[in-house]
């Protein structure tokens, strides 16, 4: 300590460990931190078309394929996930179903990125949802999928952590009923 | 400036290098992934992560989640790729998933990336194997210090000639 | 007219400054900010900790150099005291040195 140049040497190594120990103070706060999120999703209606993916998508490249269109109802509360260390919510809509081949399939119907805790509250009416419903069999008769909403906060600094809502009633999808354009 | 000085300030700057690389190397035994610390190089899952910022990776031994956000290699491809599942598709055989991802600043789903190369014509999904980390923890910008160093490797250059002089000049 | 050095008890009240005052502010950067739901609070308060203790420590302040080594005098000096009384014996001069 006796330069110029390693007093301020000093400070800087010291300041560099003591920022690293109040990132990781920060870091577990952000975990201990109660929470009462809130969610639903329902909904009120479920079409089924049939039509083409995409020619270069081997798997969905006929013509055949089973597309649901389904109308979503969200209702969120989310405004107790702000705290200091939340740099955003993603939150996203999930439709979960099984099928003989494949037990269990999750595919994102809807998401948006929340950014502020004044906006937090969802509560949206006649959502589309913004993905392909599609399976794998490209078939959806005799399959029932219930519906979820999904949020993982992104921290400033930390751990990224997820969270969800209880899923709603099964939801059976009709036989297809037109073609997509 | 004597020959055994210069001898043990290698050895210290040795000591010190191989530290930092054997606790990399036992953290990524320990979080089961070979590179566990990444940095973000594209804007493609802006705002959660922009250029410059490290993520901390691992993998954990239970199946990739929906909304889980991956690091995965395309084969063929040399610079991964950081995105979020957004399809699973679990088969019975344990582990094997098919996964669709996409980036949260996209407009697409990657499956347009996943079929670039003419070797992957066909591939409409990732599986477990192509990942390679799976995204727990975030700390901002540091990351921007090797990015300056990719792009500006003079500045690589005048790192080495520091610790060079280090070990040629410290007492 | 600059003095840049500092002596050793202040080297010493320099460290303890340095760690005291940046711990400081540490903590009550993550208190503030956990009150406050604030992390650009407690990064500012952090950040105005560095540079307390910066000033406080990098300049050479008197008050780090209050203890300054006390040298003996010179040889020539001594010896040009001593020829005014009697000549200095060699090893007096010697044991001086080397105090």
């Amino acid at each position: 300590m006796n330069s110029l140049q390693n007093r301020a040497n000093a400070v800087m190594a010291f300041s560099i460990s003591a920022i690293f120990c109040l990132l990781g103070a920060i870091a577990f706060s952000a975990l201990i931190i109660p929470s009462n999120p809130s969610g639903a999703v329902a909904l009120d209606s479920i079409k089924v078309v049939t039509g083409r993916y995409d020619r270069n998508w081997v798997d969905y490249k006929t013509r055949n394929n089973e597309f649901a269109n389904t109308v979503m109802r969200i209702d969120a509360d989310l405004s107790s996930l702000f705290h200091w260390n939340t740099k955003q919510l993603f939150v996203y809509a999930v439709a979960e179903y099984s099928t003989p081949t494949h037990p269990k399939n999750q595919i994102v119907l809807w998401d948006t990125i929340i950014k502020r805790k004044s906006v937090a509250v969802i509560s949206k009416r006649g959502l589309n949802n913004k993905y392909s419903l599609i399976d794998v069999n490209k078939k959806w008769t005799d399959i029932n999928a219930n519906v979820s909403l999904h949020w993982n906060i992104v921290p400033y600094v930390g751990f990224m952590t997820y969270g969800h809502s209880k899923a709603s009633e099964g939801y059976a999808f009709p036989l297809p009923s037109g073609i997509q354009t | 400036m004597n020959l055994r000085q210069v001898l043990t300030n290698s050895l210290n700057v040795l000591m010190m290098l191989f530290g930092v690389f054997m606790s990399y190397k036992a953290w990524g035994l320990y979080t089961n992934c070979e590179s566990p610390l990444v940095v973000v190089l594209s804007e493609s899952m802006e705002p959660a992560f922009a250029r410059g910022d490290i993520l901390f990776l691992s993998n954990p031994k239970k199946a990739v989640d929906i909304g889980e956000i991956c690091v995965f290699k395309i084969p063929g491809r040399d610079i991964p790729i950081v995105h979020r599942v957004i399809d699973r598709h679990d088969s019975p055989e344990t582990g094997n998933q098919m996964l669709l991802t996409k980036g949260d600043n996209n407009n697409v789903d990657d499956r347009g990336i996943y079929q670039e190369l003419y070797i992957n014509r066909g591939k409409m999904w990732i599986e477990p194997k192509d990942v390679v980390g799976r995204v727990q923890g975030f700390l901002p910008y540091l990351g921007m210090f090797t990015i300056f160093m990719t792009d500006y490797p003079l500045l690589k250059y005048a790192l080495l000639g520091g610790v060079g002089l280090v070990v040629f000049l410290y007492e | 007219m600059f003095e840049f050095h500092i002596d050793f008890q202040g080297q010493h009240l320099a460290e303890q400054v340095t760690q005291g005052v940046i711990s400081f502010f540490g903590v009550i950067a993550f208190l503030v900010g956990l009150i406050a739901q604030d992390i650009r609070l407690s990064m500012y308060i952090f950040a105005a900790g560095v540079v307390v203790a910066a000033f406080s420590v990098i300049p050479a302040w008197p008050y780090l150099r209050k203890n300054p080594i006390k040298w003996l005098p010179s040889r020539e000096k001594l010896a040009a005291a001593a020829a005014s009384k009697q000549e200095p014996s060699p090893s007096d001069l010697k044991d001086k040195k080397t105090a």
